[in-house]
């Protein structure tokens, strides 16, 4: 539902997920992650219904774009609400709301990470790296960081 | 280490993917560097205030509905399948419709399928580190874990002690207690002897896991549950205040079941504590 902001989408994408697994359940290792398989599955689903549906792979751009764009580094507020932190969080790219999520919400290890989007370990250490600082940014961006931290 | 090696490093280091070297001398660069401290603690309250958003959004949730159609497509599925694989095919239905129950692929919370995995990990920890004392890393204190890692459970079962020492089988006693890594997932581990057999009990994060255990209906606080054996070990577990904890031995059911029902209390009292 985060990913794909459409209620209608999210839910096609769980059902093909599942009924993917589903299939290739005799292939889920006992013992493993059956999340972090799971993730696997639904990234992959999710980028081939990106590919046939706009032709572009989306994952390389946001590192160029905001390469130079974090010099500084705001404080994180001592204060902030749920609605702020997910505003926030819908501020920044979201290849970089994906690495936060499997690591920060699902709690995937960097591996685990890395197997789901196919990305060597090192993009996911410096995806999270940046965009946590991109949301503090963001939280800054939304008037937050700034009021709180001085405790006014 | 210097400030610039423990920026770097924060990240790893507060998503617990650093090695237990580099954290503790990580943690001896925060006891004289208070920058780095405030830093760290920024990104602490950071991760966390994105899995309390997240996790406590409402819109986030499966619709009912929606859970209940997957539930007719999946059985539907399955039984197109082999016969002889129905059961694996049940097993994955009820994992992957528990999942969206709990709160569905990346929605919320680990459900069924996420706490299947960490018992799993758990019995792997009881092997290899109780039983084998084969971990690829080196086990650390308590009171060390909770300086490096931040978290009450660590505090809290260093306190744990025996409410009884004398069970129908003999005498029971807590052989050690540390924070040991098993495949990734760090536990926070209490290893007991009881009728010459290791028995390890380790807490997991998430009490919630508890209202969809497989196999068992949910328990009222302070009953013990027993969960299917995995890889020849039985596994028993109880609902403390804000976790579960789970018990993992080669003992019979009935005597991890004493086990468990005579730590219950100390354990749920150092728990609720925290």
């Amino acid at each position: 539902m985060w990913m794909e902001r459409d209620r209608q989408e999210a839910e096609d994408l769980v059902q093909e997920t599942l009924l993917q697994a589903l299939r290739s359940f005799g292939r889920f290792s006992a013992g493993t992650n059956c999340r972090a398989w799971l993730v696997t599955i639904l990234q992959h689903v999710r980028s081939n219904k990106r590919r046939a549906k706009f032709r572009r792979d989306a994952f390389e751009r946001p590192d160029d774009r905001v390469a130079e764009t974090v010099a500084f580094v705001p404080p994180v507020p001592t204060q902030l609400t749920d609605e702020e932190m997910l505003a926030a969080l819908r501020g920044i790219p979201e290849a970089y709301q994906d690495i936060i999520l499997l690591s920060d919400v699902e709690e995937l290890s960097y591996k685990e990470i890395a197997d789901a989007l196919a990305i060597p370990m090192g993009t996911v250490m410096s995806r999270l790296h940046r965009g946590r600082a991109l949301l503090r940014k963001a939280l800054v961006a939304g008037g937050i960081a700034g009021d709180r931290a001085q405790g006014a | 280490m210097e400030c610039r090696e423990v920026r770097e490093l924060a990240d790893a280091f507060v998503s617990e993917q650093v090695l237990v070297e580099t954290a503790q001398a990580i943690v001896a660069h925060l006891d004289r560097c208070s920058a780095c401290q405030a830093e760290m603690e920024g990104l602490r309250r950071l991760r966390a205030s994105v899995r309390s958003a997240y996790l406590g959004s409402s819109d986030l949730s499966p619709r009912r509905e929606f859970v209940a159609a997957m539930d007719a497509r999946l059985r539907s599925e399955a039984l197109r399948g082999r016969a002889t694989s129905w059961r694996r095919t049940w097993l994955a239905i009820a994992a992957t419709l528990a999942l969206v129950l709990g709160g569905g692929l990346g929605l919320r919370g680990l459900g069924v399928a996420g706490f299947t995995a960490i018992v799993h990990a758990a019995v792997g920890d009881h092997r290899f580190c109780a039983v084998a004392f084969k971990l690829t890393e080196r086990p650390i204190s308590l009171e060390q874990a909770s300086r490096v890692y931040d978290d009450p459970v660590d505090g809290s079962l260093q306190a744990v002690e025996l409410s009884r020492t004398e069970l129908s089988g003999g005498p029971i006693r807590i052989l050690e207690r540390h924070s040991c890594v098993y495949e990734g997932r760090r536990f926070a581990h209490l290893v007991l002897g009881y009728k010459h057999q290791p028995i390890s009990l380790v807490v997991t994060p998430d009490e919630r896991l508890l209202r969809r255990l497989p196999g068992a209906s949910a328990p009222a606080d302070g009953s013990v549950v027993s969960l299917r054996p995995v890889d020849g070990f039985q596994v028993a577990a109880f609902r403390g205040p804000h976790h579960v904890v789970v018990l993992i031995s080669s003992l019979s059911d009935d005597d991890l079941r004493e086990v468990a029902g005579s730590m219950e209390a100390s354990v749920s009292r150092a728990l609720k504590g925290m």
